[in-house]
């Protein structure tokens, strides 16, 4: 079984604590993403796991196997650990060709010739590199070198795949390809996959489960779409999506933008759980309806065209608001006063 | 619909193209001409002849040898070093890296005249003291020969594959080492297969360099060599120049063998540039992470003692006795304080007219040369990266020359070139120096100015002609003000090397215009120990002072910018 | 006063034409943007109206003067032109305010009034503190301004950006795009921008005029117009994401798949050509019920929308729904999984175009 168990896991950086009481489980097969802004931890974390970096306090384990343990000073050596690893620069080394890169894990554990041809043409057919294998890296495109990663990865039939932003460094339309790719790579061979990232696309497209994390903190754990519609604070709603805030307050049933109320009433109800009669209501771009009457008020700071949409900015007060809608929608004019609804929202405490 | 105007840029440009046939391509072609060309007609095998002469035929032998020799041991002694202040966690490394460049600043024959000092074998200091201690009737170690050569040499220029391969390693994407080790290697399988294979350009490219000097060099071969009959090729054209008194067939001899350098420098550069443009080896990453650095452990403490005593050895020992050595009242007697004197110094600095007018010719000879090398360099520079017109190959391979063009070979093409051949004489004036020191360091403002220019991009001088300058306001306003920090690197970068340099002077000067190293040489050749030892001693000093002086300029700059 | 007339001009270099024939007209006080792939001539023509190169045919005015042709050839610095370049070209051996001054070193006006001048634009673009700092203290967002700055203190009538926005990440660019948008209003200056990137093309200009890679102009018309009525298929996949479906026809009624669809009224019709039906991805979704059927190949969840690849007809197209509409409605379907399509509005193209072409 190739879970991976964190517990506890804290690493420090000279004062910065980088990561922070850490308890992760990763089940066996699963997709996980590690999202955050950079310096959140999430690439310490994976070095952790990699072993290029020991733990100030806690324990990593792999099914029943130790491999990190601060408390006892035990650190499995990162050669030792038997993970495949793809980084964002590709590490793809230049001096040897595509066959002898992919064929080196298989040479060093000393198997045979014949399987170690076998084992290197089954990962080059996998990632479709088997034409090239006599080329080399200096020759191949960005994608192609992110293949060789993944193929020298897979070479020795790993239980568990890391992989640290390895898309970052890839144009727009070959991410979204190379995605695909390794969703369907880890489909077949059955490795579970810890992937690292800043792009919440990207993490959202890939993974069975996700996390999002900040200065070192774990925020949220959950499938994508769990924390698209259910994000638990304020921090993950913003980083997982454009999003809008807006300072309210709810006195007697009636909820004001708090310090405007010449913008009228929020046509909202406070969500349960929070206390206190100021909030901060958070909605998307994409729920909030506009109309010449009613509604929130407020007066249409800018209007742009963006092809596929139309995206408005209104202000309320000194608030910004950012409203999108489809492309044929052209009702209000810069300068004009409009009325906000919010079709779906969600609560966050004040602050 | 072009426009072919006979405009500024072409006129420039045939006034570089000028300048550099004049300084520099004249007295190669003079050289090759010279050695090989008798009366009107090529003539090869007469030229080839010569060098089966014995004695030029060890001096060609003696010349490989040597090279080789250097090339290998700087390279084992720089890689060691250079691993050591980069990946490993070795104490005090910033420190030690600095102090392992303090040689490159340390002219090499000031080096060979203290090494000769301590370990020559009859007189040397620290043989007498092992043959009294261990009562030994042969001294242990012999510094007049190829292997006192060959370790003096390496002393001096292991900086070169040191600073090389240090910068690679420090710059390498640490990730091609991650990537070996989560694929299962240890360190010794990643060293070899990755780390070693991958550092493999920049080896070669240090070690080429070190060659280049080798075969060039004139200071340590004539110090340590020349009075055991040991010669190498440019110790051997200084002889044959001056000791056979001008004949033709010794002058032949020295332009064959000048041909022989230039060829030789100009096919380690050739394989130099091969080396360094393929592409394979593109390791270099742009992010600033943290290399793999290996845990020295017990060995931390030992080594670190080896790299000090390594400095101590080479720097510190030799410059202590050059100071010491300075003092004495006469040769010979020992390092007792009634025995020492300041009055040396003086003497040198302000007494003797030998010596005066030697510091003298070498500050405003060396000031002069690099004021008007810059000022060239800029020009032709920005010829060569600013402008667009056809023709300018030719520049670029007149700039690119000098680089492979030893010390020795330009001091005799200027003399072919300027003793009387055109109508002009130089000889035993300050001016052939000065024309010399020009065509020598000429290379180094060229790259100097040429990097500066390329940093000035193009988008710089348009926006200030969008915003109304002229093309000429436009380069008063913009390109000058941030060009000036590499014309005064380029000045420093030519005035320092000119002030301690003897191969080039050593052939060029009479008996007015001797430079600090040819003073402090010919001192040494007619056995006045202490002064050639004290006036090393205030050479040192000086070139120490200027290399403070440049340090503080060069941060002023970066900081006002 | 800032109009911009270019006629008939071709630049070659060496044995490439990078433009030929191009004709151009920009209105006084419009932001016209040159839209096109890398390589296309876009910033050759920029460099052209500059000054900075001279075209080997054709003319070009300014306001009613002409600068380049006929034999005339006016120097950069006498067109009275602002310009920001993509890599800001913000001198670093100067300050802000001396960057921004330098236009009126030129005009001789007296210190006292350019020292106002400096002032007013520099507060106008929000570096009115900063006025004594060196460039290398800036960040990029900050020198863009200055750049800006610089080309606007001397009211010209004409503005040219070279990509000015693509050095800067994402939330830079767009609040730059509406300073921009937002100077040009104040100073009336007429706006020539060059750019690779759609977005911003759309966002910033009154007309925009698309090059192609041979640098020919394949069309000029409002944002709207170039996005929603491209001229050609080409046009139409440059702007953005784009999927096609062949269409059949059965009479008058366009099916695909044996279902009857809508089409735009403009456009090819059946007769000889075979046509296809483009779309963008969010004119399209899935449907529980009836539309054209397809199979869904993939699923990826994006954020605020889905997006889904499906196979209909035989080619692979791509649509994408707002997420909480899939979610309420037809859910999360899986890969594999047999699905309907309805599509909002397909504009017809010839076939030959996309399998032909490139």
């Amino acid at each position: 079984m190739a879970t991976v168990t964190l517990s506890h896991v804290t690493k420090r950086f000279g004062g910065v604590t980088a990561v922070s009481d850490l308890n992760l489980e990763i089940r066996d097969g699963e997709c996980f993403s590690m999202l955050g802004p950079s310096g959140c931890g999430k690439t310490t974390t994976l070095r952790m796991l990699a072993g290029f970096e020991d733990l100030d306090e806690g324990e990593i384990r792999v099914g029943d196997r130790v491999f990190s343990n601060s408390a006892k000073r035990y650190y499995l050596p990162p050669e030792k650990r038997d993970f495949g690893m793809v980084f964002q620069a590709f590490a793809v080394w230049p001096h040897l060709d595509i066959f002898d890169n992919v064929a080196f894990p298989l040479q060093i554990k000393g198997l045979s010739r014949a399987e170690i041809q076998t084992r290197t043409r089954r990962a080059l057919e996998d990632t479709g590199l088997l034409k090239v294998q006599h080329a080399y890296p200096g020759e191949l495109s960005g994608g192609e070198k992110q293949r060789i990663a993944l193929a020298r990865a897979i070479a020795i039939n790993p239980q568990v795949m890391l992989l640290d932003e390895p898309l970052s460094n890839l144009d727009p339309k070959l991410r979204e390809e190379m995605r695909f790719e390794i969703k369907d790579l880890q489909r077949r061979l059955g490795f579970t996959i810890v992937f690292v990232t800043h792009d919440q696309a990207e993490a959202m497209a890939i993974s069975d489960r996700m996390l999002v994390m900040r200065d070192g903190v774990l925020q949220q754990v959950g499938s994508p779409i769990e924390i698209y519609e259910r994000p638990s604070s304020r921090f993950v709603f913003s980083f997982i999506g454009l999003s809008n805030f807006l300072p309210v307050a709810t006195r007697e049933g009636a909820t004001f933008v708090q310090g405007v109320p010449e913008a009228g009433a929020v046509a909202v109800i406070r969500p349960e759980g929070l206390s206190g009669a100021a909030w901060t209501l958070a909605c998307r771009p994409t729920h909030i309806d506009l109309s010449a009457e009613g509604g929130l008020r407020g007066i249409v700071a800018r209007r742009v065209y963006l092809g596929d949409l139309v995206e408005y900015r209104v202000r309320v007060g000194p608030h910004e608001l950012r409203i999108q809608k489809g492309a044929r929608h052209e009702a209000f004019e810069e300068g004009a006063p409009v009325g906000l609804t919010f079709r779906q929202y969600l609560g966050y405490p004040e602050g | 619909m072009g426009q072919r105007r006979f405009g500024t840029a072409e006129l420039l440009l045939l006034l570089s193209i000028l300048i550099l046939v004049v300084v520099v391509a004249i007295p190669i072609l003079l050289i090759f001409w010279n050695a090989f060309v008798v009366e009107g007609k090529p003539d090869f095998l007469r030229a080839l002849a010569l060098l089966k002469e014995p004695d030029t035929f060890e001096a060609l032998k003696n010349s490989l040898v040597i090279a080789g020799g250097t090339t290998v041991l700087s390279t084992i002694i720089g890689v060691f070093f250079a691993w050591l202040v980069s990946r490993t966690d070795l104490p005090y490394k910033a420190t030690m890296k600095v102090l392992f460049l303090v040689p490159f600043m340390l002219p090499s024959f000031i080096g060979a005249l203290a090494w000769k000092i301590l370990l020559s074998p009859r007189g040397g200091h620290i043989n007498r003291l092992l043959m009294d201690l261990f009562h030994l009737e042969d001294p242990v170690f012999n510094i007049m020969s190829l292997g006192g050569i060959i370790a003096v040499e390496t002393m001096y220029l292991f900086p070169f594959v040191f600073i090389q391969v240090s910068g690679a390693l420090e710059r390498m994407d640490p990730t091609l080492e991650e990537a070996a080790r989560i694929s299962g290697a240890g360190l010794f399988t990643i060293t070899r297969r990755i780390t070693l294979p991958l550092m493999m350009p920049s080896i070669l490219a240090g070690a080429l360099l070190v060659a280049l000097y080798s075969l060039a060099h004139f200071g340590v071969p004539a110090i340590l060599g020349t009075e055991r009959n040991i010669f190498i090729i440019p110790t051997k054209i200084y002889e044959k120049i001056y000791a056979s008194g001008g004949n033709f067939d010794a002058i032949r001899t020295g332009t064959m063998l000048s041909s022989i350098l230039v060829l030789a420098a100009a096919a380690i550069l050739y394989i130099q540039s091969l080396v360094l443009s393929s592409g394979r080896f593109q390791v270099i990453s742009g992010k600033s992470m943290r290399p793999m650095v290996l845990k020295l452990r017990g060995l931390k403490w030992p080594l670190l003692i080896l790299s000090v005593l390594y400095i101590a050895i080479t720097v510190v020992l030799p410059t202590v006795t050059i100071f010491l050595v300075g003092t004495l009242k006469t040769y010979g007697l020992a390092f007792k304080l009634e025995n020492m004197t300041f009055d040396n110094f003086t003497y040198i600095l302000f007494k003797w007219e030998l010596t005066r007018d030697a510091i003298w010719n070498s500050f405003y000879l060396s000031l002069a040369a690099a004021a008007v090398t810059m000022l060239i360099g800029t020009l032709i520079s920005y010829v060569l990266v600013k402008t667009k017109i056809r023709g300018k190959f030719l520049l670029e391979f007149l700039g690119v020359l000098p680089f492979s063009v030893p010390g020795t070979v330009i001091a005799l093409g200027v003399i072919l070139m300027w003793s009387g051949r055109f109508g002009i004489n130089l000889y035993n004036t300050a001016w052939i120096i000065f024309v010399a020191y020009i065509a020598r360091y000429m290379a180094f403002a060229l790259k100097s100015t040429s990097a500066a220019l390329e940093q000035v991009h193009d988008s710089l001088e348009e926006a200030a002609r969008a915003c109304g300058a002229t093309k000429w306001q436009a380069m008063k306003d913009v390109v000058l003000p941030l060009i000036k920090p590499g014309m005064v690197a380029a000045f420093f970068l030519i005035f320092l090397p000119a002030l301690r340099e003897l191969t080039t002077s050593v052939l060029l000067y009479g008996p007015h215009t001797r430079t600090i190293g040819v003073a402090i040489y010919t001192l040494n050749e007619d056995g006045e120990t202490v002064y050639a030892a004290a006036l090393a001693a205030i050479a040192l000093v000086i070139i120490m002072l200027g290399q403070v002086l440049i340090k503080r300029v060069t941060r002023a700059k970066i900081e006002s910018t | 006063m800032g109009r911009v007339a270019i006629e008939g001009v071709a630049k070659a270099y060496g044995p490439k034409q990078v433009l030929q024939d191009l004709s151009l007209a920009i209105e006084d006080g419009e932001c016209f943007t040159l839209l096109g792939p890398s390589g296309c001539g876009k910033t050759v023509l920029l460099r052209l109206v500059a000054g900075f190169e001279t075209p080997d045919a054709g003319e070009i005015r300014i306001g009613e003067r002409l600068v380049s042709g006929r034999g005339t050839n006016v120097p950069p610095e006498a067109r009275n032109l602002g310009v920001v370049f993509q890599d800001y070209a913000v001198w670093p051996h100067l300050t802000v305010r001396a960057n921004t001054a330098y236009p009126l070193k030129f005009r001789g006006e007296a210190p006292a009034q350019r020292q106002a001048a400096v002032q007013a634009v520099l507060e106008q673009v929000g570096l009115g503190d900063l006025g004594e700092r060196l460039p290398s203290q800036l960040s990029g967002g900050q020198q863009q301004r200055v750049a800006l700055a610089r080309a606007l203190v001397a009211h010209p009538e004409v503005l040219l950006l070279d990509e000015p926005l693509s050095n800067l990440d994402a939330n830079l660019r767009e609040e730059m795009r509406f300073e921009i948008k937002d100077l040009q209003r104040h100073h009336g200056a007429t706006i020539l921008y060059v750019t690779h990137d759609q977005e911003v093309a759309l966002a910033l200009s009154d007309r925009i005029g698309i090059l192609d890679q041979g640098g020919r102009l394949r069309q000029v018309g409002t944002p709207r117009e170039v996005y929603d009525q491209p001229v050609d298929l080409e046009v139409f996949r440059f702007m953005g994401v784009s999927s096609f479906v062949d269409l059949a026809f059965d009479g008058d009624r366009a099916q695909v798949a044996g279902t009857p669809v809508d089409v735009r009224p403009e456009g090819p019709r059946p007769a000889e050509t075979a046509l296809l039906g483009g779309f963008r991805p969010l004119e399209a979704e899935l449907v529980s019920e009836g539309g054209v059927p397809g199979i869904v190949r993939r699923v990826a969840l994006l954020g605020a929308v889905v997006d889904f690849r499906v196979e209909v007809g035989g080619r692979e197209v791509r649509i994408q729904q707002e997420t909480s509409e899939v979610m309420r409605g037809i859910g999360l379907p899986a890969e594999g999984q047999p699905c309907g399509v309805r599509f909002h509005h397909l504009r017809t193209f010839p076939a030959a175009a996309l399998d032909g072409g490139a």
